[in-house]
C-alpha cells in the first residue's frame, strides 16, 4: 500500500513535470499579494454576493458524529462552527471572543470566581424551539456526565462547579478556582435540551441508542447551516438554514466531498471537483506549479502552531537518554536546515520554541536550534560516551553499553522517514547508533502511553492558551495526560501552576517564557521544525481566514467565505425577459 | 483424379508434420473394394492411426499430406478427392460414407451431455427429421448394438458406462449414418478379454447385415483373424506387405509380418494356459 | 448381449438415473454446507482472537483532534471502559457471539452506528461492482480466447496474448492514474471520484442508474482489466486442451459441423474449469480494490475495512469478517453446486 503509493506519486510528479515544462508561467511559490482576492472579507452589499452558490470542500475522512458534545477529531471540528452556534468562538487569531449573534452581555466578577451569561432573545434552534439557558445548564451536565464521552468537550469545562439558569435568558457560571483558562472554560458546546433529554433516560451515553446515533447524525443545530444529506463514504451536504437569526453566511449549500487520497484530491481539485483542500508539502512545491493548477486556483501559505519534535524516554530504562548532556548533544545533531530544505521543500520555519511569540515575552532573536557536531561530541565526551577505536560507536566509559536508541514513527508518514534518515546519517558521524520502527498509529500511541519507547517523531499544536502545554510537560501528565517521556521538573510544574493563576497577562507571559526556557535547557523534546498551513483555494472563494489552526477551525471560518456573483450576459436577461435571481 | 470402382483408393499417401523431422506416412498406397473388409496391422508408432485420420481428413493443421485419396461414386454423386474437396463436402463424408470408432470409448463421448442426446446429435447432423422419428431411430439403433434398455441407457452419462457399453454406443453412433465404410481404430484393444470378443462379434454382425467395409486398425492379428480378409502390414510408416489373411501365416513374409503373427500365436496360448488354469 | 444392463454401472439398477441423480445433488448440497460451518467458525473466531490481541486498541486507534495528537491517559482509560477492553478476550468473544446470534452486530466504535448499517451501505456498491464486472469479463473472455484458441499460433492469437501479458503488467494503480489523467481530466469523459454525482437524490430512476454507471466506468476498468488479461490466457489453454481431447476428434469423425462442435461440446468442457477459478477470483475481486477504492474516493468495502483496522473499530472489523466469509464461503458453495451440476462426474465423488 505505502510503496504503491509511492509510486503511484512518482508517476503523478512526472505528469507534473511534464505539465510545467508545458506551462508558459511557472509561478512557483508566488508571492501572497497574487492570491490577495482570496482574503476579500465579505462586502456589505449583499448584491455583490452569488448567495445561491455551493460550495464544495475536501474532506480527508468521515466525521464521528455531528453531535459537538462528542466530537473529537479535527474532521469533526470542521462541521462545528456551521451547524452550532455558541456563546464564545476562537476567533481568526485564535483569541477568546464573544459571538455577538448570540450573547447580549458577558461579566466576570473580579475574583474570577463567577461569571454571567445573558442571551439574545429570539434565539431558536433549527426546529424553531427557543435555545435558552436551560439548553446551556442542560449541556453542562451532559458533558460533566461521567456516562458521556465527551473527550473534547470535557476539557475545561471542569473547572465550572456550577452553571444554572437564572431566567431563560441568564445564565450564571461558577468556578472551581480563580483561574486565568476560566474564560474558555464557559466555552463549552450546546445541544438541544428538548431533542437529547428524552433520548438521555435511556440512553444516556447520548450515543448508545438508534434514537441518540440518529439525532447525532441528523442533529437540530443552532447554527446557519443544516445537514441534508450524509452518503456513506461518499459525501456530507450542508443547507442553509434560513431561519438563522445570525449573519446570513454567503453559501447556499456546502457540500463535504470524502476523499481519502491527496493525488486524488489535488486530481479532483484541479477538475473543479472541489474549491479547497490542504495540501502536502511537496504538492505545494512542485505538483501545483503547473498551467492546470494556476487555471482553477491559488495556493496559500499560513503560519501555523504546529512545531515536530522528537520526544525522549527520559524516565525511560536508557540512561543515555536519562542524561540531560547527552540530550543536548543529540538536539545539536539535528540538522534543521537541511531537513527544511529537502524534506519539507523550504516551506517550513523555524521552530523557535515551544509556544507562540504572543504567549511569551521572548525575544524574537532568540534562537533555539543550531546545528553543531563538534559541540555534540564534546558534551557526549564529557558525559562520558566516548568512540571506541575498533568500531567507531561511542560507548559508556570504555563499557559495553552503546551510544543508541530507537525512533519511533508514525506509519504512513511521507515526511517522517526522511527526517530519519537525515538524523541518522548525523548521529552516525557522531557514533551515535540511531534505528527506527514505524509503528501503525494505534500502536505508536499504545507504546507512548505505556512509557515503551526510546524516542517517537510526532507534532504537536500549540492550543489557544499556553496552560495547554501541560498536558506535555507536567509531572501530573505522565500518568494523565501526554508527558509520555516522563519529564519531571518540580519548577516547571510550579511555574504551571502559577501561570494558570495569574490573571495578569504581562505576568503571564513572563511565566510561560520561563517555562518554555526551563524546558529547552532541560530538552525533554528536540524541537525540529515549524509547519505551516498549506492550502489551495479555488478562484471563486473569497473571504478566507487563516488562522494559527488553519483556515478551517477558527470563527468564522466558512460562515465567511463568499464567492461574487458572475453578471447575468444581457442576451440572457433580453431572452427570457427576466432578470437574474438567486436559487431559493 | 482416375475413375475406380474401388470403395476406396489410396495412392502414394506421405504425411509429416511441419514441426517434425520425419514423416509419419510413407508412400503409402492401398485400395478396398466395396464390402471387402481389411486389416491394417503393425506396431505402435508406425503410423496406422495417422493413416485413418488422414483418410478423415482429422489430421492437426500443421500436417503436410501428399499423394491421394479417392473415395468411390455412390449414387449420384461422382468420385470425391478426401484430400482435395471443401469442409463442407468432407461434413458429408463424414459418418455418411465413413465412420469411426475409436480405440477410447469413454474418451470419444462427451463427459457433460447424456449418451442419448450425443446419438440424437449425430442422427440430426446435417439431416432434417422428425424429432420423435429421430428418438426412435436413436433407440432402434442402441438395441442394434445389442442394449438391452436404450431409453434408460440414453439417459446415462458416458462415466456411468462401462468400456464395453460405451464401445458399443460409439458404434451405434457410427452405424447411424449408414456408412460404407467402418474405420475401426483399435476398436477392443482398451476391453477386458471377454469384452472384446463380444466386440468383435458384434462388429461381425453389424458387416453382415449391411454389407459395410471395414478397415481394421490393430496391432493384434488373432482380432485381425476374426474380422478381416486381407491384412496390409505396416512397419516404419510404409505399408511392407498387402496379403490375404491366410497368406499371413506363410514363412516367406516380411520380417515385420512374423513379429506379428508369432506374438498373436504366443498370445492365443497364453489366454488358453490361462483360461485353463483359471478352470 | 445380454448382459449390457448390468454393464451400466448404476449404484441401484432398478433406480431411475434421473431420481438418483437429483438425490446426488442434494445430498452433495448438504454435505458442503456441512463442511462450510467449521470453516466458518474457524475463520471468525481466529479474526476476532487475532485483531483482540494485535498490538494497538480503539482507545489509541482514533485520530485526535488540535493539540491531541495523541491520547491522553485519563482518556484512554474511559476509552477502555468505553468499548468494554476491560474484560478477557473469551468473555468479549462470548459476548460478541451471543448478540451475533440475535444478529446484533454491535455499533461501529468509530461513528457509533450500527454496524449492520454501516456495512450494508458499504456493501452494496462494491457487490454490485464485482459482479457486473465479472460478468463482463467473461462475456469478453470467452469469445476472445475462444478465437484465440482456434487460431491458436495465429497472427491474431499473438497479438492477444501479447496484450493479456502486457496488460496483466501494468500494476492496477498506475492503470487507473493514467484513466483518471487522460480519460477522467483530458478528456473528461467520465467522473473519477465517487459513486454518485451531487444531485443524484434528485434524479429518476434511470438517471440515478446512468449516473452510477458513469462513476462506475474508471475503477470498473481498473478492476476489469487485470481479470481479461488473467482469464484469456487461461481460459484459451484450457480449450486448447478441450480441442485435443478424443471426443472432439470423435465428434468430428462423426460429421457434425464444427459450429456444433465448438458451442455443443468443446466450451461446455472449457467453462468447467473456468467455474472453478471463478470460485477464487469472486474473492480476491472483493478484497483487493483497497487501493482503487482509495484513488478513486469510491464508497466501497474495501476502503471501510481498512479504516475500520486502522481504527480497530472491532464491531465493523467483524462484521466484515462474518459477511465476508459468508460471501466467500456462499460463492464457493454455488460454485461447487455448478460443477457438480455442469460435471456429473463429481457428484458421486
Amino acid at each position: 500500500m505505502c510503496s504503491a503509493r509511492k509510486r503511484m506519486k512518482s508517476k503523478l510528479r512526472i505528469m507534473h513535470v511534464v505539465g510545467v515544462l508545458l506551462a508558459v508561467v511557472d509561478s512557483g511559490i508566488g508571492p501572497v499579494s497574487a492570491a490577495d482576492h482570496v482574503f476579500e472579507p465579505i462586502p456589505a452589499n449583499r448584491s455583490m454576493i452569488d448567495e445561491g452558490a455551493t460550495l464544495r470542500c475536501r474532506l480527508r475522512s468521515e466525521p464521528s458524529s455531528f453531535n459537538p458534545v462528542l466530537m473529537f477529531t479535527a474532521i469533526d471540528a470542521q462541521f462545528d462552527y456551521l451547524l452550532w452556534d455558541r456563546p464564545f468562538v476562537l476567533d481568526e487569531n485564535l483569541k477568546w471572543s464573544i459571538n455577538s449573534a448570540v450573547v447580549e452581555s458577558f461579566e466576570c466578577s473580579d475574583d474570577h470566581r463567577e461569571a454571567t451569561l445573558v442571551l439574545k432573545s429570539g434565539l431558536r434552534w433549527q426546529d424553531d424551539t427557543p435555545l435558552t439557558a436551560a439548553d446551556i445548564v442542560f449541556s453542562w451536565q451532559r458533558i460533566l456526565d461521567d456516562q458521556v464521552l465527551a473527550r473534547k468537550a470535557r476539557h475545561g469545562t471542569e473547572q465550572v462547579s456550577k452553571c444554572e439558569a437564572v431566567n431563560p435568558q441568564r445564565v450564571r457560571f461558577i468556578f472551581k478556582e480563580a483561574l486565568a483558562t476560566n474564560q474558555w472554560s464557559v466555552d463549552f458546546p450546546i445541544v438541544p435540551k428538548h431533542i437529547y433529554e428524552p433520548l438521555c433516560t435511556s440512553d444516556p451515553t447520548m450515543q448508545r441508542s438508534d434514537a441518540s446515533v440518529r439525532a447525532n447524525r441528523q442533529p437540530i443545530g443552532s447554527g446557519p447551516y443544516r445537514v441534508t444529506e450524509w452518503a456513506s463514504g461518499e459525501r456530507i451536504v450542508l443547507s442553509r438554514w434560513e431561519g438563522y437569526s445570525g449573519p446570513k453566511p454567503a453559501f447556499a449549500k456546502i457540500i463535504f466531498k470524502v476523499i481519502p487520497d491527496n493525488n486524488a484530491a489535488l486530481l479532483a481539485f484541479e477538475a473543479g471537483d472541489i474549491d479547497e483542500m490542504s495540501l502536502a508539502p511537496r504538492q505545494f512545491a512542485e505538483d501545483t506549479s503547473g498551467k492546470q493548477f494556476a487555471d482553477r486556483g491559488v495556493k496559500i501559505r499560513g503560519k501555523q502552531w504546529t512545531n515536530y519534535y522528537i520526544g525522549w524516554n527520559v524516565a525511560g530504562s536508557k540512561a543515555f537518554l536519562s542524561d540531560t548532556r547527552v540530550r543536548k548533544a543529540l538536539g545539536l545533531s539535528v540538522n534543521r536546515p537541511l531537513i527544511r530544505k529537502r524534506v519539507f521543500h523550504g516551506l517550513f520555519s523555524e521552530s523557535r520554541g515551544i509556544f507562540p511569540e504572543s504567549f511569551t515575552a521572548r525575544d524574537a532573536n532568540e534562537s533555539t536550534s543550531v546545528f553543531d557536531i563538534a559541540g555534540a561530541a564534546k558534551l557526549l565526551d564529557d558525559a562520558g560516551w566516548k568512540v571506541s577505536d575498533d568500531d567507531g560507536w561511542r560507548y559508556r566509559d570504555g563499557g559495553k553499553e552503546k551510544a543508541g536508541f530507537v525512533l519511533n514513527l508514525v506509519a504512513g508518514s511521507q515526511t517522517s522517514p526522511r527526517v530519519a534518515d537525515i538524523l541518522r546519517a548525523d548521529l552516525r558521524k557522531l557514533g551515535v547508533e540511531m534505528t527506527t520502527q514505524t509503528l501503525e498509529w494505534s500502536v505508536f500511541n499504545e507504546r507512548n502511553l505505556a512509557h515503551q519507547f526510546d524516542a517517537y517523531l510526532s507534532a504537536w499544536t500549540c492550543g489557544p492558551d499556553p496552560d495547554e502545554a501541560r498536558n506535555l510537560f507536567h509531572s501530573n501528565a505522565v500518568e494523565n495526560g501526554r508527558n509520555y517521556v516522563g519529564y519531571l521538573n518540580p519548577e516547571v510544574d510550579a511555574l504551571f501552576d502559577r501561570g494558570v493563576r495569574e490573571t495578569d497577562p504581562a505576568k503571564r507571559a513572563q511565566i510561560y517564557h520561563k517555562i518554555e526556557q526551563l524546558i529547552l535547557t532541560d530538552e525533554p523534546y528536540t524541537f525540529l521544525v515549524e509547519a505551516p498551513t498549506l492550502w489551495a483555494f479555488g478562484h471563486r472563494v473569497r473571504g478566507v481566514t487563516l488562522s494559527p489552526r488553519g483556515p478551517l477551525h477558527a470563527f468564522p471560518g466558512v460562515r465567511g467565505w463568499w464567492t461574487p456573483r458572475i453578471p447575468q450576459p444581457i442576451d440572457d436577461e433580453l431572452r427570457t425577459g427576466l432578470p437574474h435571481t438567486d436559487a431559493p | 483424379m482416375k475413375s475406380t470402382s474401388a470403395l476406396i483408393d489410396v495412392a502414394d499417401l506421405s504425411v509429416r508434420y511441419a514441426r517434425g523431422e520425419l514423416p509419419v506416412l510413407r508412400d503409402v498406397s492401398f485400395s478396398m473394394d466395396p464390402g471387402e473388409s481389411i486389416a491394417l496391422v503393425g506396431d505402435s508408432g508406425c503410423g496406422k492411426s495417422t493413416l485413418a485420420l488422414t483418410m478423415m481428413r482429422l489430421l492437426p493443421a500443421d500436417a503436410m499430406v501428399r499423394g491421394s485419396i479417392v473415395l468411390g461414386e455412390r449414387g449420384g454423386s461422382g468420385p470425391i478427392d478426401i484430400l482435395g474437396t471443401d469442409e463442407r463436402t468432407m461434413q458429408s463424408v463424414r459418418g455418411k460414407r465413413i465412420a469411426m470408432v475409436f480405440q477410447n470409448p469413454i474418451g470419444s463421448l462427451d463427459p457433460v451431455m447424456r449418451v442419448g442426446d450425443q446419438i440424437l446429435e449425430v442422427i440430426l447432423a446435417g439431416r432434417k427429421s422428425a424429432r420423435s422419428a429421430t428418438r426412435s431411430k436413436a433407440l432402434q439403433l442402441l438395441e442394434r448394438v445389442g442394449i438391452a434398455d436404450p431409453s434408460r441407457l440414453a439417459r446415462a452419462w458416458p462415466h456411468e458406462l462401462s468400456g464395453g457399453m460405451a464401445q458399443r454406443v460409439t458404434l451405434a453412433m457410427a452405424l447411424a449414418g449408414e456408412p460404407e465404410l467402418l474405420i475401426a481404430d483399435e476398436p477392443t484393444s482398451a476391453l477386458d478379454g471377454n469384452v472384446q470378443a463380444q466386440i468383435v462379434e458384434l462388429i461381425c454382425e453389424c458387416r453382415r447385415d449391411s454389407g459395410l467395409s471395414l478397415l481394421l486398425i490393430t496391432h493384434d492379428m488373432a482380432v485381425a483373424d476374426a474380422l478381416a480378409s486381407r491384412v496390409c502390414v505396416m512397419n516404419e510408416n510404409r505399408i511392407v506387405d498387402d496379403l490375404p489373411i491366410e497368406a499371413a501365416n506363410a514363412s516367406n513374409r516380411h520380417a515385420a509380418t512374423r513379429r506379428l503373427v508369432e506374438a498373436a500365436a504366443s498370445k492365443r496360448q497364453k489366454v488358453a494356459a490361462t483360461m485353463d488354469g483359471g478352470r | 448381449m445380454t448382459s449390457c444392463g448390468l454393464d451400466c454401472r448404476t449404484p441401484t439398477p432398478h433406480d431411475n438415473p434421473l431420481q438418483h441423480r437429483q438425490n446426488g445433488v442434494w445430498h452433495y448440497l448438504l454435505k458442503r454446507i456441512l463442511l462450510t460451518i467449521p470453516t466458518f467458525v474457524g475463520i471468525v473466531l481466529l479474526t476476532f482472537v487475532v485483531i483482540h490481541l494485535a498490538p494497538g486498541s480503539p482507545a489509541t486507534g482514533t485520530v485526535g483532534g488540535f493539540g491531541e495528537s495523541g491520547v491522553s491517559a485519563a482518556n484512554h482509560d474511559r476509552l477502555r471502559e468505553h468499548f468494554e477492553l476491560d474484560a478477557p478476550v473469551t468473555k468479549r468473544f462470548g459476548r460478541w457471539i451471543m448478540r451475533v446470534a440475535c444478529f446484533d452486530f454491535g455499533q461501529s466504535f468509530a461513528d457509533g452506528q450500527p454496524v449492520s448499517k454501516r456495512i450494508i451501505e458499504r456493501v452494496y456498491p462494491t457487490l454490485i461492482l464485482t459482479f457486473s464486472i465479472i460478468v463482463i469479463a467473461l462475456l469478453i473472455v470467452i469469445p476472445v480466447a475462444a478465437y484465440a484458441a482456434l487460431n491458436a499460433g495465429g497472427f491474431v492469437d499473438k497479438v492477444i496474448l501479447g496484450a493479456c501479458v502486457g496488460l496483466y503488467a501494468i500494476p492496477p494503480y498506475v492503470f487507473g492514474m493514467l484513466l483518471i489523467l487522460v480519460v477522467g481530466v483530458a478528456l473528461d469523459w467520465f467522473p473519477f471520484s465517487g459513486l454518485t454525482s451531487e444531485d443524484h437524490a434528485q434524479m429518476n430512476g434511470w438517471q440515478r442508474l446512468v449516473d452510477l454507471i458513469n462513476h462506475s466506468v474508471l475503477i470498473g476498468a481498473c478492476i476489469l482489466y487485470p481479470l481479461v488479461a488473467y482469464l484469456v490466457p487461461f481460459v484459451r489453454a484450457t480449450m486448447l486442451a478441450v480441442l485435443k481431447e478424443d471426443f472432439v476428434r470423435a465428434a468430428f469423425a462423426r460429421g457434425l459441423s464444427r459450429r456444433r462442435v465448438i458451442f455443443r461440446h468443446v466450451l461446455p468442457n472449457t467453462l468447467r474449469p473456468l467455474l472453478t477459478v471463478m470460485g477464487l477470483i469472486v474473492p480476491a475481486v472483493l478484497g483487493g480494490s483497497v487501493v482503487l477504492e482509495v484513488m478513486f474516493s469510491w464508497p466501497g468495502m474495501g476502503r471501510l475495512l481498512y479504516e475500520s483496522i486502522l481504527q480497530r473499530d472491532y464491531p465493523v472489523i467483524m462484521g466484515m469478517t462474518v459477511l465476508s466469509a459468508v460471501i466467500v464461503l456462499g460463492v464457493t458453495l454455488i460454485v461447487d453446486v455448478l460443477y457438480a451440476l455442469a460435471d456429473p462426474r463429481v457428484r458421486y465423488a
